[in-house]
Order: structure tokens, then C-alpha cells, then sequence
């Protein structure tokens, strides 16, 4: 094993140390800043390790690098989408961009970790950022409450996951997912149902993480407040990751005999949950940034539909297509929402969207193609991902989901289509401040038009995800 | 193949920046963007079809570009290359182009400049992905998107009054048979669980019991498809009962007319019908039905066309009827004659087009033939290139209408004598209304105003250059198709591998034949050019000599062309609007609408009960969580 394995960590942490050595120097060099980030970001995206058949602590597929990127995608949106941002707050820009990374490179090492060591050291890496960084506009109370109730749930979920960690360390006296695995599979003298009340509250945890229902109840409180550039990244990047984490974490319970069936409805039950919770709630909210908390937990719902096959071999593919899709158009959709309302001290209500489409052409139309995409209507990628998800429930004969999505996909158009009706056809009768940053503007146009274009050409990148990713 | 990509996004690119500089009032960068896509989409498209027509014996050329969806529903955007659709490709990009070289003149002017090329170049891409695509969504796609650029450009001129109902009528009469075309599509998906042309045409031709067998209706499948298909082309191509959009649709601007409505788009149904030649062969019912209507069609338009003012809309009316002629082709089994006959009439009757734009720049926007005359000394190149037109229209030889005309009327003798004798009585009908309204627009004296008069002025050489390209083709290209008398025919030879040979059925005329039908032809061309002479040379007063010769009762009729949309009007449109009307009050208000917002008021009503668990209280959500964790060890073990 060789240091190149953790090339990207290690380049971002240097970042991140650099960039905050740099801007106790002078407070005037924030682009600087930004334009160092953004090139360490793409140089660690460079640097990806080559998928081998690395065992160990760490594991380097395809699977983990293709995770990775979309990770460090949406580092890039997030970081050109704060620039602005962080010269209106009084918090220093350094430290801001300083603890993303170091978020990012938490989430890094989560993705690679086969050990529940490393695991639950990564979660925390980059959970206690994140904690700091939703509530670093201090001139709003809204945001350190947000901050305060994510941090004081997500210390509570720790405990869970490491008493689980503990129940499996007692049992099996393995940290290693491949070890425990097979001891499971042995079966020695174990006690069966504390292992298997170990693996639901670390599932648990996870799903708290993902914002699945029932585990949600911060993510809108957490989202509303949070820095608004910041939630792009909060509510995409752990995301994926936990999910690919459940994804390789599922193959290791399994091994665990007759209880397989336990499982699975353990995640359909959460699957179901989190449509129906999700999109019923979001039905209700009149500020922007809760409506897409809890659409994003319904998302999170839709993205755990594959996995209620349990069929190890195929049904990552479907969830790592949506996981880009969903990547992609909620960051650049937070991205835009602060882009527009500009002042992250009140509510972002969702009427005072009016008329907007008329004032910020470029910015309304590249909402509304995201809100489309969030949607699930074609020619967009969330069209594709929710395609991929509904036709592998189908083969799998998840029928009953495929039309729980489908029902609950039409309140979704319910809410989201509403946000197009106030872009466009609602009177303006509101002043919102001036413009903002070009670069916000610049990179989720970008990602409007990359949702567009896979839409229309989805085998770009979808013929190599089902190659690959297993 | 991949420069068939490069042919098709060529134009979509053109129509992307120009859509984008219609913002900048650079007109030079339109004018380069619009000239240098289809230019370089035109070059490309002359030489592929080239190389692929020289090889020794061309086979069909798929190019899949990607696949847009995997089975079950497998959907492939993929372009097909053969004889045909390089037939096409040709028409397309050269007439296009030149036309678009001709909008640059003619739209010089306009303060929508950029729009203007925008559409345009949008309608060629479109058009493009129509004629190349390898299947029946990728065609589909290329309908609804020439029929959308029709739209836009019908309604061009949105500020005014007449346009945007013109389009809008298009659109509606259009969708009627896109629904067929949707339809087709959906039979065809779900026997063949396929769209592609090649694999749907094998399975029909593979298969003897499909052949035999009552579908639907006393209709055999491939009958039913055919059947499906000749009503969108009805919709596309103009045909009776559907062809009421298309003398509206000249409120577009007149470059607009000659590319879209006379020279590519309209013919996609003879293009389609043609496509799928098969099931027409295997269909002798439908290809009744489609000789039927198209000769009828063929004498309805033109008798109109006798009796109208505005010279484009005898242009439209022409157009009509010449299109009756091609299904007309394809209705007596000669599909090679109707593809020859519309490649033809793309030269000639994109020339007449252009002529009149020519025309009307001059006149200052005038279009009624009443208040022209005596162009010929103003206008000198408009004047001879039109007269060429005109002579290629009606028929005269050696000019190309002549030879696809007459093969056509060749090919409908052997087939029933009664429906010759309405073709030739329409081909003397057609000069007839040429040559009336040629010498009334540039012979005699000049009816117009005195400010008319002074503005009077031959059009630049971006126009008269594409004027002078078409009346060479509609002189010459002729010559390609069967030649009289010989066994020479290299458009035949060409386009032999896309029609499928059922049985043998040439048609040999012995020499004495051939000689009375090309006699007889000509002679109905004259008649039409002497009575034209005799009655117009004084000027308008000729109509009301031709109303005494016809009686008045009948010449209203033709004024008035048949009363068909008021028919429409009376039989269709006002009931339709009545029953709109009540559905809307109680169906749609009261019954849907209701239905609705009793559903959104219930996921509202349960929306706000949830509310309440968002407390924003830590010590609930930590709760919640546990309560969770319980849950989920509850609901599986227990």
C-alpha cells in the first residue's frame, strides 16, 4: 500500500492547512482563497487512486472512486457557490473554506474505510465540520440553532453507532468489515440477537445521516438555518457517501444467517417512510430551503428502493445514478436559491420568488430545469434516475414501491411546479437586493444544462455505471 | 458515418447561437452563423451522398449515435443512410440553403432578424433528424419539430392579427394527424417491441400470417399501419380532408412558404409513405384510398387556384395539388415517380416561391396579382427565372416538371383511364392558373400606385442568385428520371433497392402509346397557356369573362374554394367549441378540478396534522429517534 492511495486527502488537507495559514495574513485575498480550493479540488480530483483490489483498511473499486468524485463535484459547486457568501458574514472566508475541505476529506476516508475504526473516525472528521459550518453565519439565530440541534442529535446518534460498533467488537472481536463477515458466517457461540440489535442501530445511525424517516426530524430545522451555500453541500455529499457506505455495509450483515428477511423490511419500511413523510410534508412548507429538506428526504427514500432487493451484485448501478442526478440539481438548486434571495437572515418564502423569472432570466430558467429535474420529468437526469430506480424495482418485482414512488412523485410535482408558477406567472411585487456572484450563477447554470444534456444522452455516464459500479 | 451527426447538429447549433444573438442586433453574425451551418451542413451532405451513391452497390448505412433507452423500452437515436433519405438529404440542403442565402436578402430589413434564423435553422436540424432518422420516433421527433418551426414561422409576424391564427390552425390540423402518426407507433411498438424501419419491415415481410390476418376493423396489420401513416401524411403533406392549414400558413414570410411549405416539410408524408412503401404494396385497399384522395385533392386545389388574387395563395393551392400528384404516384404504385416528382417540384416550386417573394420585396408587401402587371421591365431576372418556374410547372418539355409529370400520368393510365383523364384535366388546369397569374403579375401595364411604381427595383444578388440555381435545376434536373423512349432512368436505377418488388409490373408502352400520352399531355399544357393568353391579356377583366364562360355559381364556388372551411367552421369547429365549452364548465371545473383539489386539500390537510411532530424541539426529535430505533427492532422481530 502506498501513500497515492490517499493522494486526494492528503492534497486537501494541505489545502485546507494553507488556506488558513494564508488568510490570517490579509483578509482582502478571499478570491485567492477560493481560487486555491477550487484548484486543490480539481487536483484531487486528478489524483484518484486507480481502482485496485486494495483488502485492509481501505478499499480503492470503482464503486468507492465513482462516490469520490461525485464527493469532490460537489465540493467545487459548493465552494464556487460561497464565494459571495462568505464576504457578507462576519466569520473569517479562511477557516469557512478551511473546514470544507477538511469535511471532504472526512467524507474521503468514509468512503474508502473497510474497518469500523476508520469508519467512525471519518464519520466524525467530517460530521464535527459540518456541525461548525452550519452554523458559521453567526449574525443569525436561526442558523446556530440549526447548528446546535444537528450537533446535539448527531452527538446522540454517535453514541449509537459506537454502542453498536461495541456490540459487534464484544461479540465477534472484529473491526474489520471482511473478518466480521466471516465470523458471522461461522457462527460460533455468538449471541445472535444482540448482533442483530448492534447492526439496527448502527443501520440507525446511518439512515439519521441520510435524513431517512423516521431519523429526519433535524434535517428541516438543520437546513432552513443553516448557511444556505453550505446546505448544498450538507444535503448531498454525507448523503452519498452514507449510502455507499449502506451498500457496502449490507454484504457484511448478511453474512449474519436468517435474518436476511429482517432486513429487508427494516429498509423498506424506511424506504416507504421516507416518500410518504417526505413529500407530504414538503407539500406544506412555505419557505424554499424546508420544502427541499424534506423533498430530500423523499429522495433519500427513492435512492433506497435498489437496495430493498438486497441483490448484492446488481443494485448499487441504480442508486449511483440517482445519487448523481441528485448530486447535481439539489446542490446547484441551493446554490441558486441563495443566489436569488441573497439575505440568509429571514425565511427564504417561497412567494417571494415571484416574478422573478422576469428579473433574473438566466437564474429562474436554470431553477426551473432543476425543480423539473427534482421532479423526476424527462428530458432531465432526475427523469434517468428515477427511470433507473422504478424499472429495477420493477424487475425485482417491488411493484408495491414502484407505485408508492410513482403516487407520491405526483405531490412532488405538486410542490416543486409550484415554485415554476411563482417564477413565471406571479406579479412582481417584491424589491430583493441586487444581484449576486457571478460564479454561483456561472456553476449551477452549468449543472442546469449538464442535467439537460444527460438527460437527453444519459449512456454518457450511465452505460459505464452499470459496467462498473457493483 | 459520422458525418451524418455533423449534417444534422450543424443546423441545431446555427439555431442555438442564433437563438442567442437574436438578443445583440449583429445581423452580420446571424447572417455568417445561418450561411455557415447550413453551408457547411450542405457541403458535407453533397459529399457523403457522393460517396455513398458512387460505391457499387450502395447497401443501407445505419448509424446508431447512442441509445437512450435500454430495453424493455429500448430507444435508439440512430440515423439510416440509404437511396432514399440521400435523396432527401440532397433536396433538404441544397434547397435550404439556398433559401436561407435568399432569407438574408429578403429578411434584411426585419427587426426579428435573429429569431427569424433562429427558426430557420431550428426547421433544418429538424427537418434533418425527420429524413434521416432510422426509426419511427426519430422520424416523429422530426414531425413535431418541423411541425413546431411551422408554427413558429407561420406566426412570424406575431404583432399582427392574421399570422397567429394562421399557425395556430396549422398546429391544430397538424395534431390531428400526428395522433394517427402516434398511434402507428404505438401498434408498431407493441407487435414488433421495435421502431426501427428495417426490423418492423422484415417482421412484416417474414411473416405470411400477419400478412392474412384481420387485425382490427376488417384490417389486415400492415393495413392498419398503412392506413395510420396516410392520415398523418394527410395531416403534414396537405392532403383532402386535412389541407385547410396550408394556404392559411402563407402569412409566414415568403422564404418561409418556398422552404416549408412547398419544398421540404409538406412532402414528409410522401416521404414516409415511400419509407414504408411495404405495407402500402401489402395494402391494395388504402392504396385505393390514397389514389382517391389524392387526385381529387390534385383537381380541388387546382380548380381553386384558378379564381384567387393573392399570388401566394395560388402558390399554395399549386402546392396542393402538386403534392396530390405525388400520393397520386404512390397511390398507383410508383413510389419511385412520386419521390422523382417531389424532388422536382422542390426546384420548381421552391423557384415560383422565391419569385413571388422576389415580387412582393419589389411591391412594397403587395400581394394581390390586381394590382401588379407589367413587372417584366422592372424585375428582369425575377421575370425570366419565373417564367422557367412556370414553364417547369405546367409541364413543357424538356423542363423537369414535364418528365415527373408525365411519368406519373403514364403510370395513372395504366391504372384506371378515368383517373388519368382528372390528371390531365388538372395538368390544364395548372398552366392555366400559371400562366393567369404570370401574366397578370409581369405582363400588361402596372396597376399599382404611384408610390408602388416608384419603388420598383430588381432584389439583391443574395436573391436573384438563388433564383437563378433553382431555375437551372427546374430546367434540367429533368433529365435525371426516365427519359421517353429509352430505357434510360438513373433515378429509378438509384432508388430501385428501397421499393419493394411484389411482382413485376414496368410499364411497357409501345412507341405509338407513349407518343399519344405525351402529346396528349402537352397539349392539355398549351390549352392552359392559350386560354390563359386569351382571357388575361386585358388585364383582371379576364376573370369576369372566365366567370361567364364557367357561369357565376361555380366561379364563387372556386372563389370561395369550396366553402370548406366554413364547412369546418359549421360541422367541427363550432360544436367542437360548444362541447369544449361544457366540458370546461362541468367536467373539467367541477367534476376534475374538484377531484384535485380534494386530493391536494387531503395530502394538505395530512401535511399540516405531521406539522405538529416538527416541534423544534430537541428533547421530540431525540425521542423520535429512539422511538425509531424501537420501531424498526419492533416491526421486524416482533
Amino acid at each position: 500500500m502506498t501513500v497515492s492511495i490517499l493522494a486526494p486527502e492528503i492534497i486537501l488537507s494541505l489545502a485546507g492547512i494553507v488556506v488558513l495559514l494564508l488568510s490570517t495574513i490579509s483578509s482582502k485575498i478571499k478570491n485567492l482563497l477560493f481560487f486555491i480550493s477550487t484548484t486543490a479540488a480539481g487536483a484531487a480530483l486528478y489524483f484518484l487512486p486507480f481502482p485496485t483490489r486494495t483488502a485492509g483498511h481501505l478499499e480503492i473499486s470503482h464503486t468507492t472512486k465513482f462516490f469520490s468524485i461525485l464527493t469532490i463535484i460537489a465540493l467545487i459547486i459548493t465552494l464556487l457557490g460561497s464565494i459571495e457568501y462568505t464576504s457578507k458574514i462576519n466569520s473569517p472566508p479562511g477557516e469557512y473554506i478551511a473546514i470544507l475541505l477538511w469535511a471532504t476529506v472526512g467524507i474521503l476516508l468514509f468512503l474508502k474505510a473497510r474497518d469500523f475504526i476508520l469508519l467512525f473516525v471519518a464519520l466524525e472528521l467530517f460530521s464535527i465540520c459540518l456541525y461548525i459550518l452550519v452554523g458559521y453565519n453567526t449574525d443569525s439565530p436561526l442558523s446556530i440553532e440549526g447548528a446546535l440541534k444537528y450537533f446535539l442529535m448527531g452527538a446522540f446518534a454517535s453514541a449509537f453507532l459506537s454502542l453498536g460498533i461495541a456490540f459487534i467488537y464484544g461479540e465477534t472481536s472484529f473491526t474489520r468489515f471482511q473478518q466480521i463477515s466471516h465470523a458471522l458466517a461461522r457462527n460460533g457461540n455468538m449471541n445472535a440477537e444482540l448482533i442483530y440489535i448492534a447492526t439496527v442501530l448502527i443501520l440507525s445511525v446511518l439512515f439519521f445521516k441520510l435524513a431517512a424517516a423516521p431519523f429526519h426530524s433535524w434535517s428541516p430545522d438543520t437546513y432552513q438555518g443553516g448557511v444556505t451555500p453550505f446546505i448544498a453541500f450538507l444535503s448531498t455529499a454525507p448523503k452519498a457517501a452514507v449510502l455507499l457506505v449502506l451498500i457496502k455495509f449490507l454484504p457484511v450483515i448478511l453474512s449474519l444467517p436468517n435474518v436476511t428477511e429482517y432486513y429487508r423490511r427494516i429498509i423498506e419500511l424506511v424506504a416507504i417512510l421516507s416518500i410518504v413523510i417526505g413529500n407530504v410534508l414538503a407539500f406544506q412548507q412555505l419557505d424554499i430551503k424546508r420544502m427541499l429538506a424534506y423533498s430530500g428526504i423523499a429522495h433519500v427514500g427513492y435512492m433506497l428502493i435498489p437496495l430493498v432487493t438486497l441483490d448484492l451484485k446488481s443494485y448499487a448501478a441504480p442508486v449511483a445514478v440517482y445519487s448523481l442526478a441528485y448530486i447535481i440539481m439539489n446542490s446547484a438548486a441551493f446554490i441558486l436559491v441563495d443566489y436569488i434571495f441573497q439575505n440568509d437572515n429571514k425565511p427564504h418564502l417561497i412567494e417571494e420568488l415571484a416574478g422573478i423569472g422576469y428579473k433574473y432570466p438566466l437564474a429562474a430558467f436554470s431553477l426551473t430545469v432543476l425543480l423539473i429535474s427534482l421532479t423526476g420529468l424527462p428530458p432531465t437526469l432526475g427523469f434517468i434516475g428515477k427511470y433507473f430506480v422504478f424499472l429495477y424495482a420493477l424487475a425485482n418485482g417491488l411493484l408495491h414501491l414502484a407505485i408508492i414512488g410513482i403516487v407520491f412523485s405526483l405531490v412532488g410535482a405538486g410542490y416543486y411546479l409550484r415554485v415554476i408558477y411563482f417564477l413565471y406567472m406571479k406579479q412582481d411585487d417584491h424589491q430583493l437586493s441586487q444581484k449576486g456572484n457571478p460564479f454561483s450563477l456561472l456553476v449551477s447554470s452549468i449543472c442546469a444544462l449538464f442535467v439537460i444534456v444527460l438527460g437527453i444522452y444519459p449512456s454518457l455516464v450511465t452505460d459505464w455505471i452499470v459496467m462498473n459500479i457493483r | 458515418m459520422t458525418s451524418l451527426i455533423a449534417i444534422v447538429l450543424l443546423p441545431f447549433l446555427g439555431a442555438v447561437v442564433n437563438g442567442i444573438l437574436s438578443f445583440s442586433n449583429s445581423k452580420r453574425a446571424v447572417t455568417f452563423t445561418a450561411l455557415a451551418t447550413t453551408g457547411g451542413s450542405l457541403v458535407i451532405a453533397l459529399y457523403t451522398i457522393w460517396r455513398y451513391l458512387t460505391e457499387l452497390s450502395p447497401q443501407p448505412i445505419e448509424y446508431v449515435l447512442y441509445k437512450w433507452l435500454e430495453k424493455p423500452l429500448e430507444i435508439q437515436i440512430s440515423f439510416l443512410l440509404d437511396p432514399l433519405s440521400a435523396i432527401m438529404l440532397f433536396v433538404v440542403t441544397f434547397v435550404g440553403f439556398f433559401i436561407h442565402l435568399y432569407s438574408t436578402g429578403y429578411m434584411s430589413d426585419d427587426e426579428g432578424y435573429g429569431r427569424y434564423f433562429a427558426y430557420l435553422n431550428l426547421f433544418m436540424g429538424m427537418m434533418l433528424l425527420l429524413i434521416l432518422g432510422s426509426n419511427l420516433l426519430v422520424t416523429f421527433i422530426g414531425w413535431e419539430g418541423v411541425g413546431l418551426c411551422s408554427y413558429l414561422l407561420i406566426g412570424f409576424y406575431y404583432k399582427q392579427d392574421e399570422p397567429p391564427r394562421a399557425s395556430m390552425k396549422a398546429f391544430v390540423v397538424n395534431r390531428i394527424g400526428d395522433f394517427a402518426f402516434l398511434i402507428a407507433i404505438f401498434i408498431s411498438f407493441a407487435h414488433f417491441a421495435t421502431l426501427e424501419y428495417r426490423e418492423i419491415l422484415n417482421a412484416i415481410a417474414t411473416n405470411q400470417q400477419l400478412q392474412d390476418t384481420v387485425y382490427i376493423f376488417g384490417l389486415t396489420l400492415p393495413a392498419l399501419l398503412a392506413l395510420l401513416l396516410f392520415i398523418a401524411a394527410t395531416g403534414k403533406s396537405a392532403q383532402l380532408p386535412l389541407y385547410v392549414w396550408l394556404p392559411d400558413a402563407m402569412a409566414g414570410p415568403t422564404p418561409v412558404s418556398a422552404l416549408i411549405h412547398a419544398a421540404t416539410m409538406v412532402t414528409a408524408g410522401v416521404y414516409l409513405l415511400t419509407r414504408t412503401n411495404l405495407l402500402f404494396q401489402l395494402s391494395p385497399n388504402i392504396l385505393k384510398l390514397v389514389t382517391l384522395i389524392s387526385v381529387a385533392t390534385a383537381f380541388m386545389a387546382a380548380s381553386i387556384a384558378i379564381a384567387q388574387r393573392d399570388i401566394k395563395k395560388v402558390l399554395a393551392y399549386s402546392t396542393v395539388s402538386q403534392l396530390g400528384y405525388m400520393f397520386l404516384a404512390a397511390g398507383v404504385g410508383a413510389f419511385v415517380v412520386s419521390i422523382f416528382h417531389l424532388f422536382t417540384h422542390a426546384f420548381f416550386k421552391a423557384l415560383l416561391f422565391l419569385g413571388s417573394g422576389s415580387v412582393i420585396h419589389a411591391m412594397e408587401g403587395e400581394q394581390d396579382i390586381y394590382k401588379m402587371g407589367g413587372l417584366k421591365q422592372h424585375l428582369p431576372h425575377t421575370y425570366i427565372t419565373f417564367l422557367i418556374g412556370t414553364l417547369a410547372i405546367a409541364g413543357f418539355p424538356p423542363l423537369a416538371g414535364f418528365f415527373s409529370k408525365d411519368a406519373i400520368l403514364a403510370y395513372t393510365y395504366d391504372h384506371s383511364k378515368a383517373i388519368y383523364f382528372i390528371g390531365l384535366i388538372t395538368a390544364g388546369l395548372t398552366s392555366f392558373y400559371m400562366f393567369r397569374m404570370f401574366i397578370l403579375t409581369f405582363h400588361g401595364e402596372f396597376r399599382g400606385t404611384e408610390e408602388q411604381r416608384k419603388h420598383l427595383h430588381e432584389s439583391p444578388p443574395s436573391m436573384t442568385l438563388p433564383l437563378w440555381i433553382l431555375a437551372i435545376g427546374s430546367a434540367f434536373v429533368g433529365f435525371i428520371g426516365k427519359i421517353p423512349f429509352t430505357h434510360y432512368d438513373l433515378f429509378g436505377k438509384i432508388l430501385s433497392p428501397v421499393i419493394v418488388k411484389l411482382e413485376e409490373k414496368a410499364v411497357h408502352h409501345d412507341v405509338l402509346h407513349e407518343v399519344l400520352l405525351i402529346t396528349l399531355s402537352v397539349v392539355a399544357a398549351l390549352l392552359g397557356l392559350v386560354a390563359a393568353k386569351v382571357l388575361y391579356s386585358q388585364g383582371p377583366t379576364g376573370d369576369e369573362r372566365l366567370k361567364s364562360i364557367i357561369t357565376a355559381p361555380l366561379y364563387t364556388l372556386l372563389k370561395g374554394k369550396y366553402f370548406v372551411d366554413e364547412l369546418y367552421t359549421f360541422v367541427i369547429v363550432t360544436p367542437l367549441r360548444t362541447t369544449a365549452n361544457i366540458l370546461w364548465r362541468f367536467v373539467d371545473q367541477l367534476i376534475i378540478d374538484g377531484t384535485l383539489h380534494l386530493a391536494a386539500g387531503i395530502v394538505q390537510l395530512i401535511s399540516a396534522l405531521g406539522s405538529f411532530t416538527t416541534t423544534g424541539n430537541l428533547r421530540n426529535y431525540m425521542l423520535y429517534f429512539v422511538i425509531g430505533i424501537i420501531l424498526l427492532i419492533a416491526y421486524t422481530v416482533g
